[in-house]
């Protein structure tokens, strides 16, 4: 299969602030591609280099097969981005938005470009700075598929929508993008979103891609193992698979990818005295990759004594 | 293409550009009204010799230079509409290079229209009772072609990332004062016209260079 787009090593710097760490990744053609992180995480820094708004340290992509430094006018418009909030110009009304749209697109579909306005109930005479934020997304959205792209790269498109709207919009965007061979990238830090749309997941934590793999392959792969010591509790050694580790009075509470043989060997030399393993669902898990390590909390005994 | 991006470009500096206009046909219409009811206080006033109206109308064009650069890009900066601007399929050159034709195209109307409005008038007989000769104009002419010198430093401190009490606005200061140099030069030699536009094109030349150069490098974050 064809991969829609490739990142190799791409690597971004703000002053001395890595932003965007070595990400390796693949999107398949024909997938939807959740990418997942927090505020902050890269997902915007990185969408934006793919399609030459930011310009990378080091590293290289390709989309549709061409290089991202030089894309050419046809194939980006075989490509549709959805920037994160939806900019669009505000003194337009919805129909000048089209009509200036449309310019720049030979396979501009207008029936399908009027269809979808006619779902999300717009008018073309509505003024584009008098919509809220979701009407806007749902121009946003309409102005990005008529030209019928192959690629649609969303920024985090539900940003700011409440949850009666992006679940609408979401639900939309799969209905209007049923067509074999067409591509979605999208960033989110909705783990819903994700979890009811993407075929394949990404989750990159402080620049870094902590996870590629297809969505159910992430929900079943992923465990909590929790361990239980009489004593005091030691610290549980680097190993494959290991995503964090947490100390809970006299228990030590792991996620791990892919629990084994090696994950249990090494958890019964620390000499546990009970040990649990137990499933995760999606949002445990992603806040498991994203949470970081984090100074622990200063304890009420603490409080009290001050 | 070209075609929308210029109407897009229009409509966003219309108000610009209309309020301008009336501030310049006003200033041209008062001083041409002023020298056809022959006041007393207009005695002796030769036109492009030694009257102060064309000097206000190269104000107005030089604020209007200044605004439309900035307005165009930190307007589009400011509201994000970057990212939707560049991601249509047209090379980002010929993106920027149309912006640049229409707002350039706005100033230099701005300033020529009022010289060329008073040069006609002026060398149209019977209008006024003083000498007139074409060669008498060339100064203002140059101080016109001068004024998209201050729009492209203004767009370029638009376009530029850096910090706005740092030096951002380094390309316009310098935008001003080789507009002024040049001026000068126009004003006492305006018999060397070809090389004063020479030297303006090149100069003018050096912005466009460091624009496309900009546009292409910066980040749009």
């Amino acid at each position: 299969m064809n991969d829609a787009i490739v990142i190799e090593r791409l690597i971004k710097h703000y002053g001395s602030r890595r932003v965007v760490d070595a990400v390796n990744l693949r999107v398949p053609a024909g997938c939807v591609y959740g990418f997942l992180g927090r505020n902050g995480a890269g997902k915007s820094t990185l969408i934006k280099t793919l399609l030459g708004m930011v310009q990378p340290d080091v590293g290289r992509a390709t989309l549709l097969g061409e290089d991202f430094r030089d894309l050419r006018s046809a194939t980006r418009a075989r490509i549709a981005y959805l920037a994160e909030g939806h900019p669009l110009y505000r003194w337009m009304r919805v129909g000048e938005a089209a009509r200036f749209t449309r310019r720049f697109y030979p396979t501009w579909r207008e029936a399908l470009f009027e269809g979808i306005l006619d779902h999300f109930r717009i008018s073309r005479r509505q003024k584009i700075g008098k919509l809220s934020n979701g009407q806007r997304a749902q121009v946003s959205l309409a102005l990005a598929l008529a030209p019928d792209p192959e690629l649609l790269i969303l920024d985090d498109p539900t940003l700011g929508l409440d949850t009666v709207v992006r679940r609408e919009f979401l639900e939309s965007l799969i209905h209007l993008i049923q067509r074999n061979g067409r591509t979605i990238f999208f960033s989110s830090h909705m783990l819903s979103d994700v979890e009811r749309v993407a075929d394949r997941v990404g989750i990159l934590a402080d620049g870094v891609l902590r996870v590629d793999c297809p969505t159910d392959h992430f929900k079943s792969a992923v465990r909590r193992v929790v361990m239980e010591f009489s004593g005091a509790v030691p610290r549980f050694p680097a190993c494959a698979g290991l995503v964090s580790q947490r100390a809970l009075g006299g228990k030590l509470e792991l996620v791990v990818v892919d629990f084994g043989n090696q994950h249990r060997e090494l958890a019964e030399s620390l000499g546990a005295t009970d040990l649990d393993v137990l499933e995760m669902n999606l949002e445990d898990a992603f806040i498991a990759y994203t949470r970081g390590e984090a100074p622990p909390l200063p304890t009420l005994e603490w409080e009290l004594a001050v | 293409m070209i075609a929308a991006l210029v109407r897009k470009e229009l409509r966003e500096l219309l108000p610009f550009a209309v309020l301008a206009l009336f501030f310049q046909c006003s200033l041209v219409w008062l001083a041409i009204s002023s020298r056809t009811q022959g006041s007393i206080a207009d005695a002796g006033v030769i036109p492009f010799v030694n009257e102060d109206v064309l000097w206000y109308t190269f104000i107005v064009a030089t604020l209007l230079a200044v605004a439309l650069g900035l307005w165009q890009t930190m307007w589009e900066n400011g509201h994000g509409t970057f990212l939707f601007l560049l991601h249509r399929p047209m090379p980002r050159e010929a993106l920027i290079g149309t912006k640049l034709l229409t707002g350039g195209t706005i100033c230099l109307v701005a300033a020529l229209l009022p010289v060329a409005w008073y040069a006609i008038w002026a060398a149209t007989p019977g209008t006024h009772a003083s000498p007139f000769s074409w060669s008498m104009t060339a100064w203002a002419w140059l101080w016109a072609v001068e004024v998209p010198l201050l729009y492209l430093g203004a767009f370029l401190s638009g376009l530029r990332p850096a910090k706005l009490f740092g030096s951002r606005f380094a390309p316009l200061a310098g935008g001003v004062v080789l507009f002024f140099l040049l001026g000068l030069c126009s004003s006492l030699l305006s018999s060397w016209w070809p090389a004063i536009v020479l030297a303006t094109l090149i100069v003018d030349a050096c912005f466009a260079v460091a624009i496309f150069h900009v546009a292409a490098t910066r980040d749009y974050s």
